[in-house]
């Protein structure tokens, strides 16, 4: 779980993690437990974004899968009340 | 001589936390987060929310409070109760909400209205809001032709002056027409009769854009250009943001531009 926290973080708080598909992401995959950072490259260029997050951290396809499953993480938002 | 110990008072800090997780947190609004003694968050997603359970050991969510059925004030006031209890305690509290604290989010609002009412130091930490985060997706500024916010039930229930030259800008449109405070969401129903009140104003065949800011850095928003007449058709959620263009173009006041011009003649710009 923490590893998915970080990733994001690092995705959100990094503007070349952010918005570069080439070569950047090879620091976050080389700092956690991914492999085959070509196919984590290939997968930005392509903006699947679930498989992309798969593929960074693979041995936590199951729970990865969930970062994209609006459904089961999704919180009720904070409406503000109609007056 | 001893050393005379006050009781610690306590204090509440409501602040925000930005849309888009890693992204938008500043570094006040952190520490806020990181030195309070018990943090309540009310998150836009679990992954923020459990982003934010990491900055500190005692942060609370806020969502058991919500129940299907429960009108959203009764959830909102125990919302507040739960903090304001801490307060009373003599903890510094902080609530840490998704966007910007003071943007349509009653809890925060009444939150430190009624903690300094008590006494209590209270402060409003400013975040980005799903607003700013419109302005720069759809790259649009107010500033250009001028910009009208309305909570859409509110829109509907209402009769407002809308200014057809100036970008039109409806919240929470996905449960548009819920006066009951207790709906996650309206139907096609409701949004046929709120584009029948846009119809006052705009050509059904006028494009509208549906909104949703990233709420995680590998999200993208969500710009669904529609015609207004196909609003009622379009899938929208709580999340979801109307944006109406401008329909005519601004027009002038003469009268006011020849008074103007009047007195640029009788005092003439200083050097």
């Amino acid at each position: 779980m923490k590893d998915v926290l970080n990733i994001l973080e690092s995705v959100g708080s990094n503007a070349a993690l952010r918005h570069a598909p080439t070569g950047s992401w090879s620091s976050v995959v080389d700092s956690g437990h991914a492999l085959q950072a070509d196919e984590v490259l290939a997968n930005v260029a392509l903006k699947d974004e679930q498989h992309m997050v798969a593929m960074v951290f693979p041995f936590e396809y199951e729970m990865l899968a969930n970062v994209a499953s609006k459904d089961e993480r999704q919180m009720v938002p904070m409406v503000f009340p109609f007056e | 001589m001893g050393i005379c110990m006050e009781p610690t008072k306590g204090s509440l800090s409501c602040v925000g936390i930005g849309m888009t997780l890693g992204s938008h947190l500043a570094p006040l609004a952190r520490s806020y987060v990181e030195q309070a003694d018990v943090v309540f968050v009310a998150a836009s997603n679990k992954w923020v929310e459990e982003w934010v359970m990491g900055m500190n050991g005692d942060v609370r969510t806020l969502q058991p409070f919500y129940a299907e059925g429960k009108s959203r004030m009764e959830t909102y006031t125990e919302m507040v109760e739960a903090m304001m209890s801490e307060v009373r305690s003599g903890k510094r509290v902080c609530g840490a909400f998704y966007g910007h604290p003071g943007i349509f989010a009653w809890v925060p609002h009444k939150a430190v209205k009624t903690a300094r009412a008590e006494g209590f130091f209270a402060h409003m930490e400013p975040g980005i809001s799903a607003e700013d985060c419109l302005y720069a997706d759809l790259g649009l500024d107010p500033g250009t032709t001028g910009c009208q916010h309305f909570e859409a039930t509110q829109f509907m229930v209402y009769r407002r002056c809308v200014d057809p030259s100036a970008w039109l800008i409806l919240w929470q449109v996905g449960i548009a027409g819920d006066r009951t405070l207790k709906r996650f969401s309206t139907g096609a129903g409701y949004r046929d009769l709120l584009v029948e009140v846009l119809a006052r104003t705009y050509p059904m065949r006028h494009e509208v854009i549906v909104y949703r800011a990233a709420v995680l850095p590998i999200y993208q928003p969500r710009i669904e250009r529609v015609l207004l007449r196909d609003l009622p058709d379009i899938d929208l959620g709580m999340e979801d943001t109307l944006a109406v263009p401008p329909a005519q173009s601004l027009i002038i006041d003469e009268d006011i531009g020849r008074r103007l011009a009047d007195l640029d003649n009788r005092e003439p710009m200083m050097s």
